[in-house]
C-alpha cells in the first residue's frame, strides 16, 4: 500500500497539485535523477535535475492485469541520463522509483512515495537524425516476476537449479495445463500437450498423464 | 556564450511570453476536469517578425546562424515591456527611497512569501519611493552559475506582476507574480532588477523560421520559438 501524505492528498484532491517524478538506478555509480530544475534531497538521497517533465508518465497496468513493465524515457543528451550508458553493473541494477508531488507554486515538496521498485531490463538507445535522441530504461517491477506465465515452474530443471543435486521432479511429468478429452475425436493438438500420448484415444491420454 | 537578443531597426512585429505549463488531465463524467501539473513551469518565447528592412534582416540572420541550433542559448526578453510601464525609458533621475543613490533599477533585496490562497508574492526592497510597478511587467532575477566568474550573470529568470503595486515610502514594494520562484534554485544572493528583465532561452529550430529575401533585401518575415533553459 502507498502512503501518501495528507497534504500531497489534500493538494491532489484539490487538483492543485504539480507532480514529476525520481529515479534511483543503482548501477555504479548510483544514478539518481529526478525531473525539476536543481537538486533536490529527499530520504536521504540527492537527486540530479533533468528538468525532464515527462519522468511520470510511465506506468501502466490495472488491479488484477498482467503486470507491465515500466518504461521512464529519458533524454539521450543529459549528462546525468548518460551516465547511465557507461556505468558498470548496471545489468539487473536495481532501481527505485518515486512520485512526487509538489504544492501549486512548486516550491515546496509535500510528500514523495515510491511509486515502483524493480530491475533494470534492457537500456534501449535511440538517437533519430533529427529527432529527439532518448534512452529508455525498461524496469520489470517485483510483480512481473511474481506473476507472469511462463516463468520457473515446478519441473527437474528448475529444481536443479536451485539445488544440483536435488532431483526430487526428475519422475514429474511437466505442462503448463492439461486438457483431457474423454471421447470424440482427439483434437489436433493434443498429441502435442499430451507428451507421450501417441496416437490413440482413452487408455493411452490418461498414460500420458500418469507418467 | 550566451548571445543577446537582437535589438534591430524593424523590432519585433508581435511578441508572445507565455508561462508553459503541461497538464496531464483526468476529467470526469461530472464534467470536473481532474488531473495534475506535470513538472514546473517554463517561459515560452514567441516573436513574429513581419517585413523587415535589410539591416534588421542581416542581423536577424546573424543572430540565427550565431545560435547554431540548439547549441547556445541566448537571453530573451519581452522587448514591449523592458522596463516597467510607468518608467517605459528606464529610471533616469530616480533615486532609492530615502537616499540619494541613483536607482539603477537593481533592487537591494528581494524574499519571496507564499500565501495561503498559494500566491507568489515577491517583496522587493531599495526601490524608489512611489514606484509604479504594473500588471504584466517583469521582475528578473540573475546570478552567476558555479564557477563563472563574479558578475556574468549567466543565469537569469524572470516572473510577471499580475496584480499593480506601489513601492512604499521606504522604497518597499510587494508585487503578487507569475510563475511563483524557486527559492531553492535561485540562490539568496541572486539580484532582482527591474531593468531588462530576461530569461536564457533556447531555440527551438524546428519551429523557427526566417523568410526568404527578396527585392531590396527585405525579408518576408519570420517566426522564432524558444523556451527556458534554467538551471541552477
Amino acid at each position: 500500500m502507498k502512503v501518501i501524505a495528507p497534504a500531497a492528498l489534500a493538494a491532489l484532491e484539490a487538483g492543485t497539485a504539480i507532480v514529476t517524478g525520481a529515479v534511483e538506478i543503482a548501477c555504479d555509480p548510483v544514478v539518481r535523477i529526478w525531473g525539476g530544475y536543481r537538486n533536490l534531497t529527499f530520504d536521504g538521497r540527492t537527486f540530479q535535475p533533468v528538468g525532464d517533465r515527462g519522468l511520470v508518465q510511465v506506468t501502466g497496468g490495472a488491479l488484477g492485469d498482467a503486470a507491465q513493465n515500466i518504461e521512464l524515457v529519458l533524454s539521450g543528451i543529459d549528462p546525468e541520463t548518460l551516465a547511465l550508458l557507461d556505468a558498470s553493473e548496471v545489468r539487473g541494477a536495481s532501481a527505485i522509483l518515486w512520485r512526487l508531488i509538489f504544492d501549486q507554486t512548486g516550491t515546496s515538496l509535500l510528500g514523495f512515495n515510491v511509486w515502483a521498485r524493480g530491475r533494470l531490463d534492457t537500456l534501449p538507445r535511440e538517437e533519430e537524425i533529427g529527432g529527439t535522441a532518448k534512452i529508455t530504461a525498461r524496469l520489470e517491477t517485483a510483480a512481473r516476476g511474481l506473476g507472469r506465465r511462463g516463468g520457473r515452474m515446478r519441473s527437474d530443471a528448475d529444481q536443479r537449479l536451485i539445488d544440483p543435486a536435488d532431483g526430487f521432479f526428475k519422475n514429474v511429468s511437466y505442462a503448463g495445463e492439461k486438457t483431457l478429452y474423454w471421447g470424440g475425436r482427439r483434437p489436433a493438438r493434443a498429441g502435442s500437450a499430451l507428451p507421450g500420448a501417441g496416437g490413440g484415444f482413452g487408455s493411452n491420454v490418461l498414460r500420458g498423464v500418469q507418467r | 556564450m550566451i548571445l543577446t537578443q537582437p535589438d534591430t531597426p524593424s523590432g519585433i512585429a508581435r511578441v508572445r511570453f507565455e508561462i508553459q505549463r503541461i497538464d496531464f488531465a483526468a476529467p470526469e463524467a461530472s464534467g470536473r476536469q481532474g488531473g495534475v501539473q506535470a513538472g514546473f513551469p517554463l517561459w515560452l518565447a514567441r516573436f513574429e517578425l513581419d517585413r523587415i528592412d535589410a539591416t534588421s534582416s542581416d542581423l536577424w540572420q546573424a543572430f540565427f546562424d550565431r545560435l547554431r541550433g540548439r547549441i547556445r542559448r541566448f537571453y530573451g526578453y519581452d522587448p514591449t515591456r523592458r522596463f516597467p510601464r510607468s518608467r517605459r525609458f528606464g529610471f533616469a533621475g530616480l533615486v532609492r527611497a530615502g537616499t540619494t543613490t541613483p536607482f539603477t533599477g537593481s533592487a537591494t533585496s528581494w524574499s519571496q512569501t507564499i500565501t495561503s490562497a498559494g500566491d507568489a508574492q515577491i517583496t522587493l526592497g531599495g526601490l524608489p519611493a512611489g514606484l509604479e510597478i504594473s500588471v504584466g511587467d517583469y521582475i528578473g532575477w540573475k546570478w552567476d552559475a558555479a564557477g563563472s566568474p563574479a558578475g556574468t550573470f549567466d543565469r537569469r529568470t524572470m516572473v510577471r506582476a499580475v496584480l499593480p503595486a506601489t513601492a512604499n515610502g521606504s522604497g518597499v514594494a510587494v508585487v503578487t507574480a507569475e510563475p511563483p520562484l524557486d527559492t531553492a534554485l535561485v540562490p539568496s544572493g541572486a539580484t532582482a532588477h527591474l531593468d531588462n528583465p530576461m530569461c536564457v532561452m533556447q531555440l527551438a529550430p524546428e519551429e523557427s523560421e526566417l523568410g526568404p529575401v527578396g527585392a531590396g533585401a527585405i525579408r518576408g518575415g519570420g517566426g522564432i520559438v524558444a523556451i527556458q533553459d534554467l538551471r541552477p
